[in-house]
């Protein structure tokens, strides 16, 4: 996103990406069969890819038992397919972290993990922004809904969304193409949840292009060919929003940006005298061999933990617990979300019915919080919200062939009848920002670059577990209130980071004592030195982050744009 | 399991021919011709597993998922076949092992129950071998519970994610351009 505002601007950027550049044509392959690939999708035998019993046996770093294998492969929440997706993903074996159990999904690659997000593109509200002031825990942002509003509708337009208009003040409408549909069970809970509990059921707020975008001539609109979720990502007519054709190929068209891929920044170089930055160091992955960049402001997005990992490596006699670091929070309030409450159930309706074309979408129904929003919803137990996400029907595998008892004629028509009458659901929620949940820098292990890791300290707390129980009892209730046939209810959170949405750790604030970054997410400290990622936020809210996130960037990289212009930075 | 047991699934092996059927013998005729000879020489061998061993898996695939009106089942989807091609190329010993374990264990009841192995049984005994290993099945205990839990799940995956299993079996109409979303209209609710 920055690289796309700035070449609008008229900069000149430089772009360093320390994976490689993802030949879509070539490695993904949406619409194989797994019939046609020789492991039907999983990975070569060499190869090992982390599951959630091993990240919750094993200690980080990961793959320090695993010696067999040659590469190990962090978590990619669809175990069906990791074939198809390996590039993305970095190899624990090169890139360890130490600390306590964290499922660190990482990607090295030109776009990183706009490659293979979960499309669900959700704004925040003021419910969010000004959290602190409604329930008394932690900060506020520095910004209100107002301030960023038109920076979503920009993101809406430039990227394309789906979805429906539902008018809520805590999940703010976007301008929306085309929605996606519900299937039948979704319908029946929709109307059901409107009636007996005031719940709303949505389709998915996708970051998906179901009309096409004019101005975008590497992106296709989506034709519904489904199976979206059998592999993470992967949208090879990229219809689903990535990085590389929603932003960086058409910033590339305007001559002014410049890429270098297998570029590790590790350094951010001061100038000690004007304490201004002149630019960065880093490390050709190919050659092995240092470089450095010079420029007259430097971005940093390289996601959320890696741009803090970034700041605190760029510790100097100036700045010894790390750059930008003058109010010690550097590291610290690091949040996400919390998930692993699942439940799975049967739609009798659809039993035994004929086959449908369930599957022909990206995504499947959303139902916004629906706690702690006014004295009704309060609750006494925890505070903040969730939002429940799922979907129904028929999919390509199917997941009850591996639940359902017995064998035989019976277990095959039992499978083939339960195919299209199965629904799940899962609780998505936010985890608080606490000073002590934090990452720094190992003092002894590095990467295979030699570069030191992060050491992890962050634990679930009181408030995420009392949610968890609350979501398996809201979604229960939303079973029995369908009238939905239980088969499956999983209570316990899953490993921290599991969401893939760890946020924090250089925090946004009006006060430089207790925020690194202001609300342009420029930092206190050095004028000429913005992190535009998730690190920057206050608290995690429960909504998806990756539509705030560029919200967000686009904003502060018009002000970085004007204040570069009128010679401030 | 010991080098003894070993010996013994192959003395199986060599015994236990009658009755074995099909999909990896040309025809019924020469399963009956090979009883009393040694089986492992007559019978295709795996990638990984003995040509008992797969037989073997082959047939509780097909007693898993069997052939219907509406499809073909395990044996048409050559699910064995890619369960042994999956383990042949794996370089875990363990999980390699686990598997011989397994389908030894299947063996063992067989003969605990009828005398012989599940290969020269007949099909009246064969599905009881089958309800007696799948009845821990949501609470496996004894090693052939834990057994037959592993190759189901196998059995189905491979199943499911076949030509026959997603296409005759499940009729998935899903993975190909369509130009409308086909489904259910939220603003018709």
């Amino acid at each position: 996103m920055a690289a796309h505002v700035l070449t609008a601007h008229g900069l000149d950027v430089l772009l360093l990406e320390a994976g490689r550049q993802i030949d879509f044509e070539a490695e993904v392959r949406s619409l194989e069969w797994p019939y046609d690939h020789p492991r039907r999708g999983k990975l070569p035998p060499d190869s090992y890819v982390l599951n959630e019993t091993d990240y919750k046996r094993l200690k980080p770093p990961y793959a320090q038992t695993l010696g067999r294998y040659t590469n190990v492969m962090c978590w990619q929440q669809l175990g069906e397919g990791p074939d198809y997706t390996k590039q993305f993903f970095v190899n624990e074996k090169e890139h360890p972290y130490t600390g306590t159990n964290f499922s660190w999904v990482r990607s090295r690659a030109l776009g990183g993990k706009t490659n293979v997000w979960g499309r669900l593109a959700l704004r925040l509200s003021d419910y969010d922004f000004k959290a602190a002031s409604r329930d008394g825990y932690g900060v506020d942002w520095p910004i209100s809904y107002q301030d960023i509003a038109p920076y979503y509708d920009r993101v809406d337009r430039y990227l394309g969304i789906s979805g429906v208009t539902e008018n809520l003040p805590w999940l703010p409408d976007s301008i929306y193409q085309r929605p996606i549909r519900l299937n039948p069970a979704e319908v029946h809970l929709r109307r059901v949840l409107a009636d007996k509990k005031d719940w709303i059921v949505t389709p998915f707020r996708l970051g998906v292009t179901t009309e096409g975008l004019a101005h975008n001539k590497y992106r296709s609109r989506c034709y519904g060919r489904g199976a979206c979720f059998r592999r993470v990502g992967g949208c090879d007519i990229h219809a689903a929003f990535d990085s590389p054709t929603g932003l960086i190929y058409p910033a590339w068209d305007t001559g002014r940006l410049s890429v270098r891929t297998n570029a590790t920044v590790h350094q951010v170089l001061m100038d000690a005298s004007s304490g201004k930055a002149t630019g960065v160091a880093f490390l050709d992955t190919a050659t092995r061999k240092s470089h450095e960049a010079k420029a007259k402001v430097v971005v940093l997005a390289a996601s959320t933990l890696e741009s803090t990992r970034i700041l605190m490596l760029s510790k100097s006699r100036q700045h010894l617990n790390g750059l930008a670091n003058s109010s010690g929070h550097l590291g610290h309030n690091l949040c996400e979300h919390v998930l692993g409450p699942r439940v799975h159930g049967i739609f009798k309706e659809r039993m035994g019915a004929a086959p449908r074309n369930d599957d022909s979408r990206p995504g499947g129904f959303y139902i916004p919080r629906f706690r702690n929003l006014d004295a009704n919803s309060k609750r006494a137990d925890f505070i903040r919200g969730y939002g429940l996400e799922g979907s129904s029907g028929q999919e390509m595998f199917p997941e009850d062939a591996l639940k359902l008892p017995g064998f035989g004629h019976g277990y095959k028509r039992n499978v083939r009848d339960h195919a299209g009458a199965f629904i799940y659901m899962y609780g998505l929620g936010e985890v608080l920002p606490r000073y002590e949940s934090r990452v720094e820098l190992d003092p002894q292990v590095k990467d295979a670059f030699g570069i030191p890791v992060l050491r992890f300290s962050y634990r679930y707390g009181d408030n995420e577990k009392k949610m968890c129980a609350d979501m398996v009892a809201s979604m229960q209730e939303a079973f029995d209130a369908a009238g939905f046939e239980t088969t499956r209810v999983d209570r316990d959170p899953l490993t921290e980071g599991s969401s893939v949405h760890e946020l924090g750790t250089a925090r946004m604030g009006s006060d430089p004592k207790s925020s690194v970054l202001n609300q342009f997410q420029q930092t206190h400290d050095v004028k000429n030195l913005f992190v535009v990622d998730g690190a920057s936020f206050v608290s995690a809210a429960c909504q998806n982050p990756t539509w705030t996130i560029m919200a967000l960037c686009w904003r502060s990289c018009d002000y970085l744009a004007g204040e570069l212009g009128r010679g401030n930075l | 399991m010991s080098a003894g047991a070993i010996s013994r699934r192959r003395a199986l092996a060599l015994a236990g021919a009658a009755g074995t059927r099909a999909a990896l013998l040309p025809d019924a005729g020469l399963a009956q011709a090979v009883v009393g000879t040694d089986i492992a020489a007559e019978l295709p061998k795996g990638k990984f597993f003995t040509a008992h061993e797969l037989a073997t898996l082959d047939e509780v695939a097909e007693l898993i998922i069997p052939a219907d009106t509406q499809s073909g089942g395990a044996r048409a989807a050559r699910c064995a076949e890619y369960i042994d091609a999956r383990l042949a190329e794996s370089i875990d010993p363990l999980w390699r092992q686990s598997w011989k374990d397994d389908l030894a264990e299947i063996d063992e009841v067989s003969i605990e129950m009828f005398g012989r192995p599940l290969l020269a049984v007949l099909p009246a005994e064969r599905q009881k071998l089958m309800q007696r290993i799948s009845s821990n099945e949501r609470n496996p205990k004894e090693n052939v519970d834990h057994s037959f839990v592993t190759i189901k799940w196998w059995v189905a995956e491979a199943y499911y994610t076949s030509k026959i299993g997603i296409h005759d079996e499940l009729k998935y109409e899903g993975n190909s351009f369509i130009d409308e979303f086909i489904g259910t209209d939220v603003e018709k609710r």
